[in-house]
């Protein structure tokens, strides 16, 4: 695959906010964090509807609820890791318990933002939110998808959380694909192992694909941009025709697309090898590709777990058949 | 300000408080579970909120209704309430019972708490005509009621947003974010009522988390503050008139501490307030306490 441009998710964000800025309904919570979160070209255009509160993450979800009752569009971004847990329960409170719709934003998901360590880092976030009756969840693969997922979501009414990052990434998606709700994105066929991945990880897996298939193994890359719902059908299908499952994430193995593959393998009784490749334990500070390697994230890494677990199914598959 | 201290409004908002009560009373004795102490506090600012200073919507109020079918009132055409203290929900319930029968009935009170009841042990929003937020969770109501008072503003419709705090809950940290960023946004169309009580679940907020200086405090702050005595209705009147004639003029909101006492108008309750947070009342004691609430024309 040629080099890529590389964009931040939240760069994509940023565009689509100021795209659609013109509708009124929409009011952005600041938490002094417009420079990182992208909403700064909102602010400057919209002043009136830009409500700066400060360093008050649950004070703004809760102020955005009450903005919400009045039937208005509440936007609350902040870092993944401030927004999902310091305002844990305002959001389950003011948010879902008062029946309203909004819009919560997190950035800087994940062992991707680096050299800020370990409390700047979204690794819990998706676990926390998935808890939540209501609460959509979307993750996207790119800069492109994450415009086009927040175009969705500020003309909707839902109760959503968009995980984001401030990596730089490259356009992993071709340039026709169009977002579509509860849909997975299959991104490269091959009938032996399957890789199930999300946001900034789509890409590492494609490349690992790749290589894969260098040594003669072949696997699909499945994207998951909405991890709740999921799109349980596509999944589905895949676990049932590979030999093995491989999914990858930048956040902890516990509680994120890891596990949510998990259930839909078990709940639906199919018996397919699984493996998770993610964040276990905390996060810590570093350049984001020495921490991507450190936790098996980076392309060599998915490449040698991948290999490995792949030939060990098939071991297993021969010796009991 | 004549209208506050008319004798015959006084008069009536008492009765109606009263009512209150009674409701309050026999909720709670029924479901076998609740807070009378919490409920019974805030009766008076309940009966001044609901019958004299909050614009309504005309079905709300039973002396317009005219063959009406029940409907959630259309909340975008009034003022709105937020009860942060949100176990003292009985009051709220009792309050729109005497409001209009046919949101809730004298049946109906016999519900709470009951499950599939739209009494709800702590208030969800649009269980009922009125209830407009979810709340229990301490600490979140002041900051909805920011919310709905910034959208409003946003909107540029003239209504205003009540809030109710309790003084124990002034110790969840979110309020004095909400405090903070309710000054600095300039929501003057903003009252927060505090229900000074003086109790918290486990006994006396003086022995505590003691903040008696929570008036100059809340002034450092911005707020235009007034302490009253949360049981003169005339007093509860002239305050709410003020607050809303002195935000308009400070562009802040106002804030009200109202001194009162947990179980008021139940003297049983009142001898021992701290007692009273969620304690239950034996038959007799019901007895004697409905007696003493009892309508004397």
């Amino acid at each position: 695959m040629e080099e890529l441009n590389r964009v931040a998710t939240r760069d994509g964000f940023g565009k689509s906010l100021l795209r659609n800025g013109d509708d009124p309904r929409i009011i952005v919570f600041g938490c002094d964090l417009t420079g990182a979160t992208k909403t700064n070209e909102f602010a400057k255009k919209f002043p009136d509807r830009f409500c700066e509160v400060g360093i008050q993450e649950q004070n703004a979800i809760s102020m955005a609820g009450g903005v919400a009752i009045e039937g208005l569009r509440p936007v609350i971004p902040s870092f993944g890791a401030f927004i999902t847990s310091r305002a844990y329960e305002q959001i389950l409170v003011s948010l879902g318990y008062n029946d309203v719709g909004a819009l919560v934003v997190g950035t800087h998901s994940g062992l991707a933002i680096g050299k800020d360590g370990q409390t700047q880092m979204g690794i819990t976030d998706i676990n926390v939110m998935r808890g939540i009756p209501r609460m959509e969840i979307f993750q996207p693969a790119d800069a492109r998808e994450a415009q086009q997922i927040t175009d969705y979501l500020l003309k909707t009414n839902n109760l959503a959380y968009l995980r984001l990052s401030r990596t730089p990434s490259p356009l992993v998606l071709p340039e026709e694909h169009k977002f579509e709700f509860n849909k997975a994105t299959v991104l490269r066929e091959g009938r032996d192992l399957t890789f199930i991945a999300s946001g900034d990880t789509v890409y590492n897996s494609l490349m690992a694909a790749e290589e894969l298939h260098k040594e003669g193994v072949e696997s699909s890359v499945i994207s998951i941009s909405t991890l709740k719902p999921i799109d349980e059908e596509t999944i589905l299908n895949y676990a049932k025709r590979s030999r093995c499952i491989v999914v990858v994430e930048d956040h902890s193995i516990v509680g994120g697309l890891g596990t949510i593959v998990s259930e839909i393998i078990a709940k639906n009784g199919v018996g397919v090898p699984m493996k998770s490749i993610g964040i276990e334990g905390f996060g810590e500070s570093g350049a984001p590709e020495d921490l991507y390697k450190k936790h098996g994230l980076d392309i060599e890494g998915i490449l040698r777990t991948s290999l490995n677990f792949y030939k060990n199914a098939r071991q297993k598959d021969l010796f009991f058949k | 300000m004549e209208n506050s201290t008319d004798k015959n409004v006084t008069g009536s908002l008492k009765e109606i408080a009263k009512g209150i009560r009674r409701g309050i009373l026999t909720s709670i004795y029924t479901a076998k579970s609740g807070h009378y102490g919490s409920s019974l506090s805030w009766a008076d600012i309940a009966a001044t909120l609901f019958f004299h200073e909050m614009k309504l919507n005309e079905r709300d109020s039973r002396a317009t209704l005219v063959n009406s079918s029940v409907e959630i009132s259309d909340s975008s055409k009034r003022d709105i309430f937020v009860l942060s203290k949100g176990h003292g929900a009985p009051t709220l319930y009792s309050a729109i019972s005497i409001l209009n029968p046919e949101y809730v009935s004298q049946e109906d009170l016999l519900t709470l708490r009951k499950m599939g009841s739209p009494l709800q042990g702590h208030p969800v929003r649009k269980s009922l005509p009125l209830v407009d937020a979810s709340t229990g969770s301490l600490g979140q109501g002041l900051s909805l009621a920011a919310g709905i008072a910034y959208a409003i503003k946003q909107k540029k419709e003239n209504r205003r947003v009540y809030v109710l705090l309790g003084d124990g809950e002034i110790q969840e940290g979110q309020n004095w974010e909400a405090f903070m960023s309710s000054v600095n946004l300039g929501l003057d169309n903003l009252t927060i009522i505090v229900d000074k009580n003086k109790c918290q679940l486990e006994g006396f907020i003086g022995e505590r988390m003691p903040l008696e200086n929570l008036p100059s405090i809340l002034s450092e702050f911005g707020f235009y503050v007034q302490c009253i005595d949360g049981h003169d209705i005339s007093q509860i009147l002239n305050s709410y008139e003020n607050a809303r004639e002195i935000s308009q003029r400070n562009g802040k909101p106002s804030l009200i501490i109202a001194d009162t006492t947990k179980g008021k108008g139940v003297s049983l309750m009142e001898r021992e307030p701290w007692k009273w947070h969620s304690k239950l009342l034996d038959e007799e004691d019901y007895s004697i306490a409905m007696e003493e609430l009892k309508w004397k024309n």
